[in-house]
């Protein structure tokens, strides 16, 4: 499923819980925040003035710090 | 502490770091990404997108995209989360991929569905688009969700974001300053434990109701990097004011008050009939409750270059006739001009109000005017100005609270 260029977390409750390997498209993983959810993907400006998406790094073990310049 | 932390595991590669900064001006983050030499990828949320409401939020995330620690000490993350190995998850390829928005496509949807989450997205797309006056147009599109859902708290936050962006920028339209704070005002209303917009008004708000000073570090900054032999990043806007106040709690009176009086009582300096300057006054909270503080803050701008500051004259001065029920418990009243002989730049003074805890619900004005020497650009004609203004002030008990 794709997404308009955020991972809207409302819209996507499964009631699927987690923990499978492999799923079907019928029974999806959650997408959010919480442990096992698939975190939500996004589309953001960088630093640098490129967009990015949090799907680029798959494959990689990824520490998201959310936080403030002030 | 973090990036001590994680820079090692990074250099190994074990760890990929990135970092999403919630921040109004990006390049602020610019410098202090600059001043803590962070090499990480960083990405912007200014319109809050992720719906954060805390920071620092750090969240562990494995090969396939599954949260595995919701919030990690930076302590525990070799042995809780890279010494782990995690089940692949699979999934469709397309499923859960931010796509690059469609414009047209949102538009239409947000025709078709008139729900307040379609023109919302709608909204936070056109923000992030390279349209010329994509502030005005996202401003509408989430004005549109705030009439289908007026609990829409997202809706109200980002219209603020837009709002300020514009409010900075040549496409600004009087009173943008004002109704961002008020927006917010609104969104804090909605929700108030979201720290995110808390700190958005806190950021602009009243000494009364700071954590701290939002901005301590940037003089630091600038002075470790130049230290360094590096250049640091260009801020287009200043931090200033309450930006820069730090916090103070009830019953404070501030010492550095400036001597003032009142230098034209009778009106006798020539009016600014031509509109050379510009004044945007813009009051946080928009809303004040009785007892609480309001900080006052006065925007100068030339007006479409018609005229410089003249700085080999007095200071830009600020005078506020207050009636008994308020206190004055901060002010700059000029603003000190800069050592060239003229310039163009924006000025800002603050003016920080105590109101008393007897005061009714009540919209009123303070009558105020400002002094300026300008140079106009044509004929080089150079004057002393005044200019007249009024400070309207919202008394409301149930408006929310900043702290």
């Amino acid at each position: 499923m794709h997404l308009p260029f955020l991972g809207s977390i409302a819209i996507f409750v499964s009631t699927f819980a987690m923990g499978p390997t492999s799923v079907a498209e019928d029974v999806l993983p959650t997408i959010g925040t919480g442990v096992g959810d698939l975190y939500p993907d996004f589309l953001l400006p960088s630093l640098d003035g490129k967009m990015g998406r949090l799907s680029d790094y798959r494959g990689k073990k990824v520490l998201l710090i959310n936080f403030a310049s002030w | 502490m973090w990036q001590k932390l994680v820079t090692p595991l990074v250099n190994k590669g074990d760890l990929t770091v990135i970092g999403v900064v919630q921040e109004q001006h990006p390049e602020r983050a610019m410098l202090y990404r600059q001043w803590r030499q962070l090499d990480w990828p960083i990405y912007v949320d200014s319109l809050n997108l992720l719906n954060v409401s805390v920071v620092p939020w750090p969240t562990a995330i494995d090969e396939s995209g599954v949260v595995r620690h919701a919030s990690i000490s930076p302590n525990n993350l070799k042995v809780e989360f890279l010494n782990q190995n995690y089940p692949h998850t699979i999934v469709p390829a397309n499923y859960n991929i931010a796509d690059q928005p469609d414009l047209s496509q949102l538009r239409l949807r947000s025709r078709q569905q008139s729900n307040a989450s379609a023109w919302r997205d709608l909204g936070d797309a056109l923000c992030l688009s390279d349209n010329k006056d994509k502030e005005t147009q996202a401003i509408d599109a989430y004005r549109r969700a705030i009439t289908l859902n007026p609990m829409d708290g997202r809706a109200y936050f980002r219209t603020g974001v837009a709002l300020r962006r514009r409010f900075e920028s040549p496409q600004r339209q009087p009173g943008d300053g004002q109704r961002a704070v008020l927006q917010w005002g609104r969104a804090l209303n909605v929700n108030p434990n979201q720290y995110i917009w808390r700190r958005r008004l806190q950021q602009y708000g009243p000494r009364l109701d700071k954590p701290y000073n939002f901005y301590f570090w940037i003089d630091q900054a600038r002075t470790d990097i130049l230290n360094r032999g590096e250049v640091p990043v260009q801020l287009p806007i200043e931090p200033a004011g309450s930006e820069l106040a730090g916090p103070t709690g009830p019953g404070h009176i501030a010492q550095q008050i400036h001597p003032r009086r009142n230098v034209d009582p009778q009106g006798r300096i020539t009016r600014d009939s031509q509109h050379l300057v510009d004044l945007e006054t813009i009051l946080t909270p928009a809303q004040t409750q009785p007892g609480s503080s309001v900080r006052v803050r006065f925007v100068f701008r030339l007006t479409d270059n018609k005229a410089v500051w003249n700085n080999e004259a007095e200071d830009l001065y600020v005078w506020l006739t207050l009636s008994g029920s308020m206190r004055i418990t901060e002010a700059q009243w000029t603003y000190k001009n800069p050592p060239t002989p003229e310039s163009n730049e924006r000025r800002v003074v603050d003016v920080e109000l105590a109101l008393s805890p007897e005061m009714k619900r009540a919209t009123f004005g303070i009558p105020g005017y400002a002094l300026y020497y300008v140079c106009e650009k044509t004929g080089d004609r150079c004057q002393y100005l005044r200019h007249d203004f009024t400070v309207q002030l919202s008394v409301d008990p149930t408006a929310p609270s900043l702290r």
